[in-house]
């Protein structure tokens, strides 16, 4: 689902034209051309590629990153690093990885640096129409299913990102769940990590939470 | 002897008019009016709300104003469903170009971007335009404060007072004689109220 820049009227209507936001974006989100091969073949060869080419030795590690978030008491906390690298070189100290969505909805987006920024972009776009047209804010596990159907789309193509979603749903009630790059949900009751240092989050977390 | 030129959008009468469009804004002077007011520190739009059965859930509708991004909402009068159709094509352009250039879309090129939309179904596609006439109202950094007015033809224009719907030309002659250049936001609300009871009452 990508709405095309190049697109900026509507096309003329030659046929009888059913105007849904949804059915809108559809027509115009189908690939024009072949998807080359090699985009798929790299995201299982991570190891491969370091043999090619020592630079992208782990996609997910070209920036690093390291998403937290956590449960508590009608709350939740969400936090991630600042550090925008690249490989070994640290390149910005002030990159922001946790957006805000709504009042009560954050998104962290762990990966890398210009898929984090083009997917939550993206977000946006969809959030601001879904805001529009239903006149409230999306819930958190609304949103988390919407970030998963977002992802999947590009399964063969895929955004390099780990969302970290936290929100508050009815009542206050906390929400977290993280997800793989293609949109596999990871709900939690405690704590999420994502990032090139989840696992050593994984740790921390389990030891302090 | 007109009826002859009536029954396609896309071609013109001999004497040069588009006899599709006009039928389209007589289908809008039956609607209940809308009415638009700029002031330096502020747009007014005031929107009359007919119900037309006690049965109708007033308190939820939005018949009449609609958000189409944070720093932009228009007033309809015509048909609701063409509007709705308008409407959601309004908020898919303005996000579009917030998604490509990361700011909000200037307000005439969202409403120059709709009104080619309209456009497009007087010349080309064999269907009846849109029977809704809108009033857009907005901010962005380089003009301020805005006013547009629109119809089903695609033309579109900035106002500082405008009216569309029911008994427009009463309340743009009454808005020509009251409006001053200098008028502040208060007054604006004033006045436009003023217009809407004339209309109604």
């Amino acid at each position: 689902m990508d709405p095309s820049p190049y697109q900026l009227l509507a096309s003329p209507p030659s046929r009888p034209a059913f105007y849904s936001a949804w059915n809108f974006l559809y027509r115009n989100s189908k690939r024009k051309t072949q998807r080359s091969p090699k985009y798929s073949f790299m995201l299982f060869s991570s190891s491969l590629a370091s043999l090619r080419n020592p630079q992208f030795s782990d996609v997910f590690e070209y920036n690093g990153s390291a998403i937290v978030a956590m449960v508590g008491k009608n709350c939740f906390a969400i936090a991630s690093d600042r550090r925008l690298g690249v490989n070994l070189q640290t390149v910005a100290t002030d990159f922001q990885r946790i957006h805000k969505i709504h009042d009560k909805l954050f998104i962290g987006l762990s990966g890398l640096g210009t898929d984090a920024q083009t997917l939550y972009q993206r977000l946006v776009f969809r959030h601001k129409l879904y805001q529009l047209q239903e006149e409230r804010d999306m819930k958190p596990d609304t949103f988390a299913n919407l970030v998963s159907a977002v992802l999947y789309e590009k399964r063969f193509g895929p955004y390099f990102c780990q969302p970290v979603i936290a929100g508050l749903g009815d009542d206050d009630k906390p929400f977290i769940c993280t997800m793989d790059s293609i949109g596999a949900q990871e709900l939690a009751k405690d704590f999420v990590v994502a990032g090139s240092a989840s696992e050593s989050l994984y740790g921390a977390c389990e030891a302090f939470f | 002897m007109s009826r002859r030129y009536d029954s396609r959008t896309t071609i013109f009468s001999p004497e040069g008019r588009l006899y599709q469009v006009e039928y389209a804004m007589e289908a809008i002077g039956n609607a209940g009016s809308a009415i638009g007011i700029l002031s330096k520190d502020g747009v007014v739009l005031v929107g009359e709300k007919k119900v037309t059965s006690k049965l109708l859930q007033t308190s939820t509708s939005t018949e009449k104003m609609y958000k189409i991004d944070d720093h932009l909402a228009c007033a309809v009068a015509g048909i609701m469903s063409d509007a709705n159709i308008l409407i959601n094509t309004a908020r898919i352009q303005a996000q579009r170009y917030t998604f490509s250039y990361q700011e909000p879309m200037p307000v005439e090129q969202l409403v120059q971007s709709l009104c080619d939309t309209k456009q497009g179904y007087t010349q080309f596609g064999g269907l009846r335009p849109f029977g809704v006439s809108f009033l857009f109202a907005g901010w962005d950094k380089n003009y301020g404060f805005q006013l547009y007015m629109s119809d089903p033809s695609g033309n579109y224009a900035g106002w500082k007072a405008g009216a569309i719907g029911a008994n427009n030309q009463a309340a743009q002659s009454m808005l020509k004689q009251d409006y001053k250049d200098e008028i502040t936001r208060e007054e604006a609300v004033q006045l436009a109220l003023k217009g809407a009871k004339q209309n109604h009452g």
